[in-house]
């Protein structure tokens, strides 16, 4: 499992990549990959291309990221996702919380 | 400067073992002498000292057989020993370490090796000791841990004791310590007959995990025995869990309920796996998630709404958490859906459906790593008479309350639109001691009252609508728009209690706003009922007849008197 | 055999060092018990007993080589390898040349405690 982040040049859009199986080991280096931006983005972007599994820990600390950025007002959308994982969104209706691809 | 430390130095050779005696003496250690093994086995046991020098070859008892003892002595303290040796030859000295030996020192003795010697085993000595600390700390934190869980755990179950989660329509599965795998499932008898059974999978394990799980079961019981519906303890529980859990942490949960009388299901389901509804006709319906987990949402924005069934006897619904789904095998791979799905499909025998899953999940996780928070419940519609509801209320407290009182309430236009009074009724009476095993009664005759009082009186609604299905919807739609638009009305409630011998007596007087009616009260109702039917509100009076021993109207007929004699239970 | 040293200096030195006013103490202590490792050797050889041959001559080997008579601890060692060889005949060579070592090496340690 490995997390990464990266910032638009004008630091106003955060992308933040999930490589393996996004569980509660993740937890800590999720946090940090939006707590360490310089100024606050506007919107964040969760690339879930390289993320193979998703657990109820992990959609805790989506909840977190949305806290983190607003709450009602965060603006944050999570790409890539293959099968399983946009079931396990899809289940616990996630597409209410966040904007889904 | 090393910290001090005590050395046993065992040899024959008197000499060899002065030198080595002033060398640690120097060096400021404390020093026993042994000429044997056997004196040096002896006065082991008698000092305890750190350190073990020991020359192989001794009179007495060898040097290998000593360094075994020693160890064996010293248990799981770290005692180092330290051979003392001019041997040269591989096998001696593998012989050495074989017995126990975690060093030599060869002649002639060399004082900065043995000092550098000593200075190692301190440090390891140290660290022993520090791991030996840690563990056993470790060691007490899991017993309290342990003791704790138990603790929580008792009182857990003493909250959800007053479930039914044994009645005869319900099958189900929960590992026995669930409560700190996060999951939770509860069933309790609604007053009115029918049942709420609600299956929770939190997120996390441990304590966080059961620390949502009690106010959860506290509403949902409470909240079921004093009337409330689905959707009101569904709103609570969110709201509760909302404001006490952290965010992050959430219950992904079902809830249903389900009436015997009317033969229907309500379900409410959110991030919960699909869950399958299994008709006697063998047809699958498949229930997806509509809704997010318990605790996400702020009340403002939380959906309670329900998907709702007509059921047939026999017909069976199954609710689970994902813990059947991501049971894993020894490759590692999840059970997952499609062999849920088959074992439905082919399935031939509904009885044996249960435990078919049950055992098919057993057998595909046998090899694989223990889960044991897999949750399941079967319910299965069966006729009313079947499922007795008044068992679980008879566990009653203390014999004190209100027993002679008289009360009245009154609801204005307001408080009518959008305010059930009857939960709170009945939790007042409920107060009487010996009345709880009637109070699935009682809230049906309130029920009755009430409706009869807001529709009929209130709002001035005519019965006759209901007598067919289309009338019925647009009887409700009249009903929802008399509310909206209310303005003035009332309904007053008056409730006298007194006791008897056997139980009790207790008076419902209803009055409404209403303009009343033409009617003709009997001494002897049970004669010549149908004379009466098309003034009485419909059937809600013969109900209220069939419960009360007697039910007369007063005044322009917009109020009524329904009398409920109680025996108390033995 | 020919002898180059019978005493290492520097590891008698060393010990005088460390043993302080015990030094004289320690020779005599090593003389009084190489004598009797030295009777255990000529018993040993009169029985024909190869481990008692072989412990006697490794005690004094390794005695010797703390107290630094380089010379005898290594005789000592020639003997202890031709007991475990089961070399007696050979060994009768060697254990006569032990005593008169330790001759020399006493009459140099008595020099040094005076």
């Amino acid at each position: 499992m490995s997390i990464w982040a990266s910032a638009s040049q004008d630091g106003r859009a955060l992308t933040i990549n999930i490589e393996g199986r996004f569980d509660f080991s993740a937890h800590q280096d999720f946090r940090e990959s939006y707590e360490k931006t310089e100024k606050d983005p506007d919107e964040y972007c969760v690339d879930m291309k390289e993320t193979t599994y998703l657990d109820s820990s992990a959609l805790g600390m989506l909840l977190l990221l949305r806290d983190h950025a607003g709450g009602d007002s965060a603006n944050i959308k999570i790409v890539n996702c293959n099968q399983d994982v946009k079931k396990i969104l899809t289940i616990s209706n996630f597409e209410q919380l966040f904007s889904i691809d | 400067m090393m910290e001090p430390i005590t050395v046993l130095v065992a040899d024959d050779n008197d000499s060899d073992r002065l030198i080595l005696c002033s060398i640690l003496k120097k060096q400021g250690h404390e020093v026993i002498q042994a000429a044997n093994g056997q004196e040096a086995v002896d006065l082991f046991s008698e000092h305890r000292p750190n350190l073990v020098l020991l020359d192989a070859l001794m009179p007495e008892l060898d040097g290998f057989e000593a360094a075994r003892l020693i160890k064996a002595l010293a248990g799981e303290d770290l005692i180092p020993i330290m051979f003392l040796t001019s041997l040269k030859d591989a096998t001696s000295l593998a012989k050495c370490l074989d017995a126990g030996g975690d060093d030599f020192l060869s002649k002639p003795y060399n004082r900065v090796i043995l000092g550098a010697k000593i200075h190692a085993f301190q440090r390891m000595r140290q660290m022993h000791q520090t791991l030996q600390k840690q563990r056993d700390q470790i060691a007490r934190n899991n017993t309290y841990l342990l003791q704790e869980q138990r603790v929580a755990k008792a009182v857990f179950d003493n909250v959800a004791h007053s479930g039914c989660l044994d009645a005869p329509n319900i099958k189900h599965l929960l590992s026995p310590l669930a409560v700190f795998n996060g999951d939770v499932l509860l069933a309790a008898y609604k007053p009115s007959g029918g049942m709420h059974i609600l299956l929770g999978d939190f997120t996390g394990h441990g304590l966080p995990a059961a620390i949502g799980a009690m106010p959860l079961a506290e509403i949902f019981y409470g909240m079921t025995a004093k009337g409330f519906g689905m959707t009101d303890i569904l709103r609570e529980i969110n709201m509760r869990l909302k404001s006490i859990l952290p965010i992050g942490v959430f219950c992904c949960a079902g809830m249903v309920e389900i009436s015997y009388r009317k033969r229907t299901l309500s379900v409410w389901l959110g991030g919960l796996p699909d869950c399958y509804l299994i008709r006697k006709d063998g047809l699958i319906d498949v229930l997806k998630s509509n809704h997010l987990p318990i605790g996400v949402l702020k009340s403002k924005d939380f959906d309670a709404s329900t998907i709702d069934f007509q059921l047939e006897l026999g017909d069976r619904f199954y609710l689970w958490s994902d813990g059947i789904h991501e049971a894993r095998n020894e490759h590692n791979k999840m059970y997952g859906e499609e062999r849920l799905m088959d074992i439905f499909v082919t399935n031939q025998d509904r009885d044996l459906l249960f435990s078919s899953i049950k055992n098919d999940v057993a057998e595909y996780i046998r090899f694989g790593a223990r889960d044991d928070d897999i949750t399941m419940l079967e319910l299965t519609m069966v006729a009313s008479e079947s499922v007795q509801a008044d068992k679980f209320t008879l566990e009653m407290g203390a014999i004190t309350g209100p027993t002679d009182w008289s009360m009245t309430y009154s609801l204005g236009p307001g408080t009518l639109k959008d305010f059930n009074p009857l939960p709170l009724l009945l939790h007042l009476l409920m107060e009487v001691p010996g009345l709880r095993p009637h109070s699935g009664t009682l809230y049906t005759v309130l029920a009755e009252l009430y409706s009869n009082a807001l529709e009929h009186g209130v709002i001035g609604l005519c019965s006759d609508l209901k007598t067919n299905p289309s009338g019925f919807r647009e009887y409700y739609q009249l009903r929802k728009a008399g509310l909206d638009d209310l303005t003035e009305g009332y309904v007053k409630f008056r409730f006298e209690h007194t006791s008897t011998e056997e139980g009790g007596l207790l008076r419902f007087f209803v009055e409404d706003s209403g303009a009343g009616f033409e009617y003709k009260n009997e001494e002897h109702s049970e004669l010549n009922q149908e004379f009466h039917e098309e003034n009485l509100h419909g059937r809600g009076i013969q109900l209220l007849k069939t419960l009360c021993s007697d039910v007369r109207f007063h005044g322009v007929g917009n109020e009524v008197e329904a009398t409920f004699e109680w025996q108390r239970e033995a | 055999m020919e002898s180059t040293q019978h005493i290492d200096e520097a590891v008698l030195s060393e010990l005088e060092e460390i043993m302080e006013d015990e030094f004289g103490v320690l020779l005599e202590t090593y003389l009084t018990d190489a004598v009797v490792r030295l009777d255990s050797l000529d018993a040993a050889m009169d029985s024909s007993d190869v481990d008692l041959l072989r412990e006697s001559a490794h005690s004094l080997k390794g005695s010797s080589s703390n107290i630094g008579a380089v010379q005898l601890s290594g005789l000592c060692a020639s003997i202890e390898n031709l007991a475990r060889e089961n070399q007696l005949t050979e060994a009768a060579t060697v254990v006569p040349g032990a005593r008169v070592e330790y001759q020399k090496v006493r009459q140099l340690l008595e020099q040094r405690i005076n």
